[in-house]
This record gives structure tokens, C-alpha cells and sequence, in this order.
């Protein structure tokens, strides 16, 4: 006989809005189905509750009712979240786990002794690990998924329906534990049948012949006859997680804030499966409804909330939403980490998550253009250079790792863009050479040495190029443009 | 000698971060000199205040063997609090990397472990044919400050070449 445990949590609308705000856990709150003033109110906190809100009631009839309840529109992607965070919890006990589209999440733990002493010792730890992550759940164990749903609600913590005893367990409770629909209700209320014992008693080819369909599954149930199997789900590729907010945030601090939450949830569900992000999705919900997706890849898979809040919050310092957010949804696709091989002869550089994460904040710092690795650009261009993304490079072997040149050469400093100088000539010779911030008599002179070519570009160069030293003490690279006849410095040695 | 410093530091698979506020860092003359483009972070901060945050965000990842901080631009860099220069000496020395720290004057003042200052004595050019080609510098090497102990000469000659290219 099959076992089946059940994680359920009450008002999972009210929980999954918690779970992303702790800071309304002792407010007054009220999940309405939208914006306006006229929403309807579908569920309540207990606070609320017990302050005079009831479902069905307006927003505004809601706010006359309690002068300090929070109204928050219903997010279907919050709910699910939560229910999906759930089921991550339910997978570390066991493989097969099933998330129904109410949220309730069921786990086969047959076999379950292999992990636990007892199956009441396997429902604590499931309720004890979704406390953890922010859901009250209740939890039932019984054999099949209606009565371990039905022992989950009725427990209000952890309850075990021994094996076989199921009929007895059901027997005494009301029959709406069932979840009848209402004209089935009606009519079983019109036979006198309040218990789900009453129920179980009436023959099932008549229960059948009078309700259909549904009236017979409803007696097998209440007989503990429940034969509906699990419908497991795979592992997830994407985990999402969503919060909607009742005003706009315009600023990007507590916007970041927020962030901060959202992914430090993210995290912890991925590490529930061992997994870590390898993309992550954005969205920003603003007020007039438009959403704008993001998307930031770091460097490397990771499952580490501080640097994933770095790169989100370098894409959004440069790429600042424009208008209030109310809503932010975040979608992380899973990718394995990556072990690396250390090598015995050659020193460990940075993680590539942490490369990642400094690179992130040093492009946020002077500009995504300006951060990267120097490239030697394959040119007879004497003053071309460029700036490429930094990869880590330690998986490949150093460039001279078989000899090391010993003997010192020297460096130019470039001048970006090259200085305008004024040049004095006397008897084709050049004598005096001044520019901004240096100038003087030349000293010694070599050249010069004519370049031209990438004639079949747009931007060709000729020039006429001189290694100058002059009387300052300083030696300078300058060139006379063959085209615009002007005299350049780019660049001096050092 | 920053570029031998590079060298070195690349050659051994090492990273090196080169924090180049004149925006002076040329690559063809480095990968020239042997410097393994791949192993270098070339950062262009626009201020000596990035500069400087760069350098602490670089120094905040273990791995980095050198971290070249270039402040000679021209600008006096008096401004910088001490307090930043010993967050960096420190960071510097929780990770074990190496700073580096290029200026007219003195930038890093007593948080500096060494102080070398180079002079340069005499520009090379070599008259072989019509046309002269300039061959290299020599430069004096002085050693004006070491926290380690009192090195056994403080003054030493360095010459460098051209390469067989020029430039």
C-alpha cells in the first residue's frame, strides 16, 4: 500500500504574500483580485479577520472596516511560487512529488525508513524545513492523497493515519472536508449525510446511480478507497519567484531591497536542489502595466544571492526602469556548477563567480567599455588598441610559460587621442617641438619612418613618424599626418 | 618596470589588474614586451576616486597577483584620504596581492611597504645609416624607502631596449 504525505498550507494566498513581505506578518491584510477601489476581497489574513474582513467584501468597504488593513492585489505568480518553493522542500525527502494547482504539494514516502525513523519523524522534518522557508505548512501522511489531505487540514501541525486505518480516521469528520461541489453538497445535506462516515455507508452503486461520476469518486474517498495516482513532476529547469506591491517604487535602493529578497529565496530553493542560476529574467511591473524583461548572465552558474544582486543591480543602474515599479517577477534558469581542476603548478586566480561579480561592479564604475582585456588588434596601425570582455583565463595555459624575456624594454604611454603639437623646422630639421603640458628643444631625432595603409578602409592613415627626444628630458613619439599635414604626439616612452 | 612586473606576474598564470587612469596602457608595445594580454584587466577609470575603488574592488577577489594602480596624469593626487590608501594596504595584504603605484610624486605616502623612484640618465640612438633609430633608455633606480629592511644598494642602472620593431 502506497503512502502518501501531504503538505498543505492554509490561506496559501495570505502565506505566499508573507513569505515575500515579513514585514506584514502582524498587519491587517487583505488580498483583493486588483487595484481598484472596487476589487473584491478573496482573502484575508487572520488579523484582518478578526478585525471584521470577510471575502466578498470590497476594497474600500475593506479600508471602512479596518482603518489600517494593508489591501494587496492577488499575484497567481506569488501563490505559485510558494507553492513550488513547497514542493522544492517536499523533493529533498523524496524524489516523487507532485504540486497540485491549488498549491498543495504531496510526496510518495514509501520507503521513507531509509531516511527516517518514522513516518510522524518524516512529516516534522517536511514542516519544520517549509518553516524554514517562510510556509506554515500542515502536514498529513496517510495512504492515499485524498485522506493525507484531508489528515493535513484537519491536524493543524503533523498527523499519521496509520496504515489501513483510514475509514475509521474519516468517519467522524464533516463531509465538506471532501470538497463536494455545491449541488452535490446540497443534495448530500438533503439526505442527512453531514459525516464522511454517513458517506462511506451508503451503498456505492447507488451513491453512484444518484450523484454520477462524481458522487461515486466522492464515497470511494470517503471510504479511504482513493486510487489517484501522483502526477510527479520533473525538475525544474526555470524557478520563479514574484512579488506584487500595493504602490510603485521609484528609487532603486528599495527596489534593490526587494531584489535582495527575492533572490535570497532564489537561493535557498536552489540550494534545495544542488543547482545554481545560469540565467537570470527580470521583469519590472509598472503601474501603467507594461513589463520590461532583463536579462543577466553571470559569468559563471551560481547560486550565490550577493552576486547575482550585484549584477542585476549594475543592469539597472545602467538601464534605470523609467517609470514607478509595482511589481517584480524573477526567473532563473538552473545550470549545474561547474567544478574546476585546480593545477598543481600554477596559482588559483579568483572564482569565476567572484571574477564575474568584480568585473559587474567595475563596468558599473567607468563604464562597460572602459573594463576588459587589452587586445594586441591584428594591425600595421601603430596606435590601435582594444578592449575586449574579460574571460577567466586560467583554464588555458600562460603564454609564456616555457621561457620568461628577461631584459626590460621599453613602454610607450599612449596619448588617446594624440596631441596637436607645433612643430618648428629649420632647414628641413626639426627643431623645436611643443604641445599641451610639454614642449622643448629636440635634442636627438629619429626617423622618420613613413606608414601608410587600410587604404581600403574608410579611415586610412599615411604618416610620417619621429622618436624625438627633447630638452624636458622626455622622449616623445610624433608623427606628421600625410593627409591633413598636421603634426601629432602619440605617445611617449617611458 | 612596470611592464617587467607585469611580465613576470603573467607569466606565471597569475592575473594582474592594470587600473590605468591617463589612459596611457598600450597593448601592442606590452604584448611587445612578453606581458600575457589574457592574464591583464585593463580598467579606465575617469577619476582618481574610481581609480582607487576600482583598485578595492580588484583587491576584494583572491587570485590577482598584481594590481598596477596608474595615477600619473598630470593631476595632483593629494586629495585621496588616508584612509582609503589603508583599506587598500590592508585589503592588499588579507589577499596576498601585490600594489603598485604609479605617480609624479609620492601618492601612497607612508602606507607604502617599498618607494622606488627612476630617473632617467640618457636616451640611446644609434647612427647606423642615413636614417637613426633610437635604441633605448637608461634609467637610475633608486631605492628611497623600504619597510622590509635596509636593502643592500639603494641605487642601481637599468637600461631598456627597443623592440626589434621599434614600435
Amino acid at each position: 500500500m502506497a503512502r502518501i504525505a501531504c503538505a498543505w498550507v492554509p490561506e496559501l494566498a495570505v502565506a505566499a504574500l508573507m513569505r515575500t513581505r515579513p514585514e506584514l506578518r502582524d498587519a491587517s491584510v487583505a488580498i483583493a483580485d486588483g487595484r481598484a477601489a472596487h476589487s473584491v476581497v478573496i482573502a484575508a489574513s487572520a488579523t484582518a479577520r478578526a478585525a471584521g474582513i470577510c471575502d466578498g467584501m470590497t476594497a474600500a468597504q475593506a479600508r471602512v472596516v479596518c482603518d489600517d488593513v494593508v489591501v494587496v492585489p492577488y499575484s497567481a505568480e506569488t501563490v505559485h511560487a510558494a507553492g513550488a518553493a513547497l514542493a522544492d522542500v517536499a523533493a529533498t525527502l523524496g524524489p516523487r512529488v507532485e504540486l497540485s494547482d491549488d498549491g498543495t504539494v504531496y510526496l510518495d514516502c514509501e520507503g521513507s525508513a531509509a531516511l527516517c525513523a518514522s513516518e510522524t519523524e518524516l512529516a516534522t522534518i517536511l514542516a519544520a524545513r517549509a518553516q524554514r522557508h517562510g510556509l506554515a505548512a500542515c502536514v498529513g501522511v496517510a495512504a492515499s492523497k485524498a485522506a493525507a489531505r484531508i489528515a493535513a487540514r484537519e491536524s493543524g501541525g503533523v498527523r499519521v493515519v496509520a496504515r489501513a486505518e483510514e475509514p475509521a480516521f474519516l468517519a467522524p469528520l464533516a463531509i465538506d472536508l471532501l470538497d463536494p461541489d455545491a449541488d452535490t453538497r446540497a443534495t448530500l445535506t438533503s439526505w442527512g449525510v453531514t459525516r464522511i462516515g454517513d458517506l462511506a455507508r451508503l451503498p456505492a452503486g447507488e451513491v453512484a446511480h444518484r450523484l454520477g461520476p462524481a458522487g461515486a469518486l466522492l464515497a470511494r474517498r470517503a471510504r479511504g478507497e482513493d486510487d489517484e495516482i501522483l502526477r510527479c513532476r520533473a525538475t525544474p529547469t526555470t524557478l520563479v519567484e514574484a512579488i506584487t506591491l500595493e504602490y510603485g517604487i521609484d528609487r532603486l535602493e528599495p527596489l534593490l531591497f526587494l531584489l535582495r529578497r527575492l533572490l535570497d529565496q532564489l537561493a535557498s530553493r536552489l540550494a534545495l536542489h544542488g543547482l545554481a542560476c545560469g540565467a537570470l529574467d527580470v521583469t519590472l511591473e509598472h503601474e501603467r502595466g507594461a513589463a520590461y524583461p532583463r536579462r543577466v548572465v553571470p559569468a559563471a552558474p551560481t547560486a550565490d544571492a550577493k552576486v547575482l544582486l550585484v549584477l542585476v543591480r549594475t543592469h539597472l543602474e545602467r538601464q534605470p526602469a523609467d517609470d514607478a515599479v509595482t511589481g517584480l517577477r524573477i526567473a532563473a534558469a538552473t545550470a549545474r556548477v561547474r567544478t574546476t581542476q585546480l593545477d598543481l603548478f600554477r596559482s588559483n586566480g579568483p572564482s569565476a563567480v567572484a571574477l564575474a561579480a568584480t568585473i559587474a561592479r567595475l563596468a558599473a564604475l567607468c563604464g562597460p567599455e572602459r573594463v576588459g582585456r587589452p587586445v594586441d588588434v591584428d594591425s600595421h596601425r601603430p596606435d590601435a588598441a582594444a578592449v575586449t570582455g574579460f574571460t577567466d583565463p586560467t583554464t588555458s595555459p600562460p603564454a609564456h610559460s616555457n621561457g620568461v624575456p628577461t631584459d626590460a624594454r621599453v613602454a610607450l604611454r599612449a596619448f588617446r587621442p594624440p596631441v596637436a603639437l607645433e612643430v618648428f623646422e629649420s632647414a628641413g630639421r626639426l627643431e623645436y617641438v611643443r604641445g599641451r603640458g610639454f614642449g622643448g628643444r629636440v635634442v636627438h631625432l629619429a626617423g622618420p619612418w613613413r606608414l601608410r595603409g587600410e587604404w581600403w578602409t574608410a579611415d586610412p592613415y599615411d604618416r610620417e613618424y619621429y622618436d624625438v627626444e627633447l630638452t624636458d628630458g622626455a622622449l616623445y613619439r610624433i608623427f606628421r599626418d600625410g593627409r591633413t599635414r598636421q603634426w601629432l604626439a602619440d605617445g611617449m616612452y617611458d | 618596470m612596470t611592464c617587467v612586473l607585469l611580465r613576470a606576474v603573467t607569466a606565471r598564470g597569475a592575473l594582474a589588474a592594470c587600473i590605468d587612469l591617463p589612459d596611457v596602457f598600450d597593448p601592442a608595445h606590452a604584448a611587445r614586451a612578453g606581458i600575457d594580454l589574457a592574464h591583464v584587466l585593463w580598467i579606465r577609470p575617469r577619476t582618481t576616486r574610481d581609480a582607487l575603488q576600482a583598485a578595492e574592488y580588484v583587491l576584494e577577489n583572491e587570485g590577482f597577483g598584481l594590481v598596477v594602480v596608474d595615477l600619473d596624469d598630470g593631476r595632483a593626487t593629494g586629495t585621496v584620504p588616508a584612509s582609503r590608501w589603508m583599506r587598500l594596504t590592508r585589503a592588499a595584504a588579507q589577499t596576498r596581492t601585490a600594489i603598485v603605484t604609479l605617480g609624479r610624486e609620492n601618492v601612497a605616502g607612508t602606507f607604502a611597504m617599498v618607494r622606488i623612484e627612476l630617473q632617467r640618465h640618457a636616451a640611446a640612438f644609434e647612427s647606423v645609416g642615413p636614417c637613426p633609430s633610437f635604441t633605448g633608455i637608461t634609467a637610475a633606480v633608486h631605492l628611497r624607502k623600504c619597510k622590509l629592511g635596509a636593502p643592500p644598494t639603494t641605487r642601481v642602472a637599468m637600461t631598456a631596449a627597443v623592440g626589434a620593431l621599434g614600435w
